[in-house]
């Protein structure tokens, strides 16, 4: 009798075993490697530093000429010293100061930049500055010394 | 320990599943906010500008003090230069990152700049170094 009993419980405890729900599990240990051999190469080859610059876009081949208000036209000739404009040399601050102003008597005013072949790269960047910086949006560019576009 | 005490009962774990975790947030992080040095080619020294933003997904070009041009990393004459990228006229949506030195004659410049309108990659990016902002005198 006691042991009928006890296969009774025995068998029980099984079927409660059995009713209990399967644990379901995955060896994540080779995800997190992979993630932290990923991680380290991330961190060695990226860097946080942003690569920053002058947006410009060029004239189209096939574009076409556009008339102008002769008003509208501002145009500057960008020397190692500062900025030439109608034969004054202007410096940074005076011609900021000097496209403002134009910019509030003619509104969508054209700023041409002349560039002389033998002028430094780093002038260019700095006229486009200053006509960022003063509110001009169209930028028309020249090399001086060719007389055409560009 | 005695035999059936609370601490006997329980199972030492392992906290793999959270470190997985952690690490691909992480990973995920440096993926989204760190960038990778595009090929040079060349060191040179930036002007500095007041730069607009970031530049994303262009095609890299170097000049270099003396003139060298070098793109994606490779030295190419002019006419390589042209050749370059009338193969990859597909890409000329996208914007063409100029990194010349600040000391490099525009002469050079414009070179570059006519053969980018003739092959109608018509996006420039004129990289620089941001313009420290100054305060106005008081």
């Amino acid at each position: 009798m006691e042991n009928d009993n006890l296969i009774v419980k025995i068998l029980q405890r099984r079927g409660r075993l059995k009713n209990r729900p399967e644990e379901r599990s995955f060896d994540s240990v080779s995800i997190a490697d992979m993630a932290f051999l990923l991680l380290i190469f991330f961190i060695v080859t990226g860097s946080f530093v942003l690569r920053q610059g002058i947006f410009f876009s060029l004239p189209s081949k096939t574009s076409g000429s556009v008339s102008l208000d002769e008003r509208q036209i501002t145009e500057v000739f960008p020397v190692e010293n500062g900025f030439l404009h109608n034969g004054i040399l202007l410096n940074r601050e005076g011609f900021g100061r000097m496209l403002r102003e134009r910019g509030k008597k003619a509104a969508d005013s054209v700023l041409m930049i002349h560039m002389g072949g033998k002028i430094r790269y780093e002038r260019l960047v700095d006229t486009l500055s200053v006509a960022r910086e003063s509110g001009v949006r169209r930028v028309s560019l020249k090399n001086a010394d060719k007389g055409g576009a560009l | 320990m005695r035999k059936g005490s609370f601490l006997s009962k329980l199972r030492p774990i392992t906290l793999g599943s959270a470190m997985a975790d952690m690490a691909l947030l992480l990973l995920v992080f440096f993926m989204a906010s760190t960038t990778t040095e595009p090929p040079r080619g060349v060191e040179v020294v930036l002007p500095k500008g007041t730069t607009q933003g970031a530049e994303q997904d262009s095609l890299y070009m170097t000049i270099s003090r003396s003139g060298d041009i070098y793109f994606d990393g490779n030295l190419v004459e002019l006419e390589g230069l042209h050749d370059n990228l009338a193969m990859r006229r597909g890409e000329k949506d996208r914007p063409v990152a100029i990194t010349a030195d600040r000391d490099l004659d525009y002469a050079y410049i414009s070179r570059v700049l006519g053969i980018l309108q003739e092959q109608d990659f018509l996006n420039v990016v004129f990289m620089s170094e941001p313009r420290e902002s100054i305060r106005p005198p008081r």
